[in-house]
């Protein structure tokens, strides 16, 4: 039964013992089945010399168990024809399949078995709970179906979902109208959203339009502290949410002191991106995560190429669920004569230029380690007087706080944004 | 715990904690389009109720339940497509969703090639154009296509023979396979032309939000009578295609 402060009190708050448990006996239960059915599973064990005989605790798991990439899914699935890179277990079970977005080029099929509620998405209604979605409020739709539907999460909160139908991807265009009217107290954006909010911010006092919202959420792409703090000045708390390695999603609390994982329903690790050894607590890790309560086409030691901070420690939201932060990809970098950056550095630089505040942009490269490389701007033409000032000035603060000088390309932003899929603008484009 | 643990798994220990507390009366607010605007509704569990209980044989006429079924179901939509995609899990169809963008076009591609697809619902002209000459694989490998108005036209050039698919305001209609107009749910909705004409709605049944003339800004024809299909309720003939739903 939900409490005041918790969706599911019993599982959110339950003691990491217990949770290990847990964690174990569904493991354990599920490990047959994924090795009988799952052909690429199978496979990946069998050259390892591994079967789920061998494995009786979580310890045997993370000391035996072989991982699993994005690229051998890919393999599987090339070299076989199988849609599912081998990962389908209980074949004819499928309610759903569904796709990653193909933001960076290929889609990777997956699908849930349920009758009422999606899981992906039940399990959000935790979060919406904590943010303080409650019976008879409004939330603002999102309008990107990539991952399903996502108003199951609202419907289980008793919410109702607004939809307007001009609003897209993360982005609220025209809702401004609904947002008077019906007053709803959450909302999704992307960076491509915020970027819209800045435009409206010209035309609108923006604390008194987002006056009903209890919270936003952030998600698509890492959450710099500049856009949370434009978004904060309007006087919403924002909740930044990721994928835990495309096995559930992962949440910021009212702490906002990183994500955390639904541990009932994943096993996640953070192993040394360049081995297999776990990191400390607290170190840069790559991302692992292991389905628990996905049975059809569950990932197992599935290496995310999320760099992440992980910690058990005590939350102060009382939950006891792990949290991690993503510093990035293990792509997300770019070195330049030595120097290595992120996207995230390029976006401090431009969040602290008016007319490029919307950060919007691209970093186009031949390949990870370049000697020059294309930085591609964006900038809103009623701010801009002069381009080539704003020009001028995207170069002096990229080489004054990255230290490295790139090629520019200016370009008003709306022009830029269109190139973006899936509410995301691909910030690195190899040409 | 035993091994076989799906049966276990389908609908999450979240879904029950939910039974805590009513269900919202008011699933979602949407909107339709009017000459002053958007005509913002809402939409209610019972509608929602009523509304799979008539799409499960409209789609079953389809062959929904008989292979994968490929929804192009923005989420602004939900309230059309939400009861459409609950037939089809009651049926007994795995489906998957895309989107109206012209980016996600590829993924409806992606769908059809990896998994093979027995009925697609709600292509619209946007995605159709897109898709370029991808379209005429898609109308060689899909055997049944309820299509968007605005894209009928489309799917023909490419080879297809589509049903119409529409929100008509606040109700749905759906071409059934004896190809004489687009149904609507006659036990909710009445329709009439007019003078200019175009489609006027009226609700006639059990309806949280109740219209009486709405203007819908689909041109067309109304035949009534008993269908071939057994449906009895009015069916609509389109007029040259338009959009419905302006985006």
């Amino acid at each position: 039964m939900s409490s005041d402060e918790f969706f599911e009190p019993e599982l959110e708050t339950l003691p990491r013992p217990q949770l290990r448990a847990l964690q174990e006996e569904r493991l354990l239960a599920n490990l047959p089945h994924i090795y009988e059915g799952a052909p690429f599973v199978r496979e990946l064990w069998d050259k390892a010399g591994v079967t789920p005989r061998d494995i009786s605790s979580l310890d045997d798991f993370r000391e035996r168990a072989p991982f699993m990439s994005k690229d051998d899914i890919r393999r599987f699935r090339a070299e076989r024809g199988d849609p599912f890179g081998g990962l389908l277990a209980s074949p004819g079970r499928q309610t759903t399949v569904l796709s990653t977005s193909g933001s960076t080029g290929e889609v990777t099929l997956y699908a849930h078995e349920w009758r009422e509620v999606h899981p992906y998405w039940a399990t959000i209604a935790r979060s919406f709970w904590h943010i303080g979605v409650r019976p008879g409020d409004v939330v603002l739709g999102t309008a990107h179906c990539v991952r399903g539907p996502m108003y199951h999460a609202e419907r289980l909160c008793g919410a109702t979902t607004l939809h307007v139908p001009t609003v897209g991807v993360g982005n609220w265009v025209g809702a401004e109208e609904a947002i008077q009217r019906f007053r709803p107290v959450y909302g999704q954006l992307t960076g491509i959203g915020v970027a819209e909010l800045d435009r409206l911010s010209d035309r609108y006092d923006m604390t008194e339009l987002l006056s009903s919202f209890k919270g936003v959420g952030f998600a698509g792409e890492p959450l710099s502290p500049g856009v949370r703090a434009k978004v904060e000045g309007w006087g919403l708390e924002v909740f930044n949410w990721t994928q835990c390695g495309d096995v559930i999603s992962a949440w910021e609390c009212r702490m906002h002191d990183g994500c955390h994982a639904w541990e009932d329903h994943v096993l996640i690790e953070a192993i040394d991106p360049d081995g297999s050894e776990p990191v400390a607590e607290g170190e840069l890790g790559e991302l692992v995560a292991t389905s628990l309560t996905d049975l059809v086409t569950p990932m197992v030691r599935f290496r995310s190429g999320d760099l992440v901070r992980m910690t058990t420690d005590p939350c102060g939201c009382g939950r006891t669920h792990a949290r991690f932060s993503t510093v990035g990809r293990t792509t997300d970098q770019t070195v330049v004569g030595g120097r290595a950056f992120t996207p995230l550095d390029i976006s401090a630089c431009l969040e602290d230029i008016r007319e490029t505040s919307g950060a919007v942009f691209q970093i186009v490269r031949a390949g990870r380690e370049v000697e020059r490389f294309t930085l591609r701007v964006g900038y809103a033409p009623d701010r801009t007087d002069s381009v080539e000032r704003v020009r001028d000035s995207v170069l002096d603060r990229v080489r004054e706080k990255v230290g490295v000088v790139p090629d520019i390309e200016m370009l008003p932003d709306v022009e830029l944004l269109a190139s973006g899929r899936g509410g995301k603008l691909q910030r690195l484009v190899t040409r | 715990m035993s091994a076989d643990r799906t049966t276990d798994m389908i609908d999450p220990p979240s879904a029950a904690a939910a039974r805590a507390f009513p269900a919202p009366e008011v699933l979602a607010i949407s909107a339709y389009p009017t000459p002053s605007g958007l005509g913002y509704f809402e939409y209610g569990a019972q509608d929602r109720t009523d509304d799979v209980a008539w799409l499960r044989p409209a789609l079953r006429r389809h062959g929904v339940g008989d292979g994968n079924v490929l929804a192009l179901a923005p989420l602004q939509e939900t309230v059309w497509f939400d009861p459409v995609l609950t037939a089809v899990r009651e049926l007994g169809s795995p489906y998957s969703m895309t989107d109206n963008y012209t980016f996600d076009a590829f993924r409806n591609l992606v769908y059809i090639r990896q998994l093979g697809v027995r009925v697609m619902l709600g292509l619209t002209g946007q995605v159709a154009e897109a898709l370029g000459e991808d379209l005429a694989e898609v109308v060689a490998s899909v055997p049944t296509i309820l299509a968007r108005p605005d894209a009928c036209e489309i799917v023909e050039q490419a080879g297809g023979r589509p049903f119409v698919f529409t929100p008509v305001g606040p109700a749905l209609a759906v071409e059934c396979p004896e190809r004489a107009g687009a149904h609507v749910n006659g036990e909710i909705w009445d329709v009439a032309v007019d003078v200019d004409g175009e489609v006027r709605l009226t609700t006639v049944g059990r309806r949280l939000h109740h219209v009486s003339d709405l203007w819908t800004g689909v041109a067309a024809q109304v035949r009534r009578g008993e269908c071939g299909c057994g449906e009895s309720g009015p069916r609509l003939v389109l007029e040259p295609p338009r959009l419905t739903h302006p985006r």
